[in-house]
């Protein structure tokens, strides 16, 4: 009989640890101050860009966003590869999405790549956003 | 001879209670063609009545108490998730950091060995904790606007 509780309070432990927590969000606005640049070459087009990253109506830091077009995939895709580094203001904190970006709509998704030590809870979340806004969901 | 008796007297009680039971029956017949009668009339007149309830206005008696009790009732499920969400885990090193009010280029240095080993459970209620303060104006930062 005593096993049984045992099995059971073992079995509810386990349920417990095993759901997941509840998800958050962290959306940052982005505010281009350098001049979106096209660079092409022989396989397609590299578009670099970069600004201020805000949280409401305060800078916390600076982006660094390049995205790139290939020949390899059709125009009618209309995509390209995109990756952005958000350098937080202060300290060496520092966080890496990679996706995609559609230029039909300027979405944009994927997920978090890299982060710093003290970035650690973005490790795995994901990302929506565009041009001009990031929601990580972490 | 007293079993004949007997007999005839069993007979008439018999007859006696089927006179009684045909008699309370054609009684049940009748009433139940009146009740069909009156469910008939009251098919009848229920589009009109619906349509009457429809037109007027709420009757200040019974049927409306229980409809201003749901009114009633039904914002207090946001504000007791509001609760629940505020008693949401809290991260020590949030606390102590902005304890001034503002964060500058010193706290994160001050913090920076904390922030950078807590586990990604800690770091997830930290950030979710700044973000959502410097996002609604309740601390102020300093250092990334040189």
């Amino acid at each position: 009989m005593r096993k049984q509780y045992l099995w059971v309070l073992g079995g509810l432990v386990s349920v417990m640890m095993a759901l997941p927590t509840q998800a958050a969000t962290a959306t940052y606005s982005l505010v281009r101050t350098s001049t979106l640049t096209n660079v092409d070459d022989t396989e397609g087009r590299w578009q670099f860009d970069g600004g201020d990253v805000y949280v409401g109506a305060t800078k916390v830091g600076y982006y660094v966003r390049k995205k790139r077009v290939s020949f390899g995939v059709p125009a009618s895709i209309n995509k390209a590869a995109m990756e952005m580094t958000v350098i937080w203001g202060s300290g060496d904190y520092n966080f890496t999405v990679q996706g995609s970006h559609y230029f039909g709509t300027g979405s944009t998704v994927g997920g978090v790549s890299a982060t710093s030590a003290g970035f650690t809870a973005f490790n795995n979340a994901t990302f929506t956003g565009n041009s001009s806004s990031l929601t990580i969901t972490f | 001879m007293a079993m004949s008796t007997s007999g005839k007297m069993l007979g008439v009680a018999a007859l006696a209670l089927l006179a009684v039971n045909l008699v309370q029956l054609s009684r049940s017949n009748q009433q139940l063609r009146h009740l069909t009668q009156r469910m008939e009339a009251v098919e009848q007149r229920a589009p009109s009545l619906t349509a009457a309830s429809q037109n007027q206005s709420p009757a200040p008696d019974a049927p409306a108490t229980p409809r201003a009790q749901v009114a009633t009732q039904a914002p207090a499920t946001p504000v007791q998730i509001a609760q629940q969400s505020e008693a949401a885990p809290r991260s020590a090193v949030f606390e102590e950091m902005t304890r001034s009010g503002s964060v500058d280029q010193q706290s994160w240095v001050t913090f920076d060995e904390r922030i950078k080993t807590m586990t990604p459970e800690e770091n997830k209620v930290f950030w979710q904790q700044m973000t959502a303060a410097i996002e609604h104006g309740d601390i102020a930062v300093y250092g990334a606007n040189q």
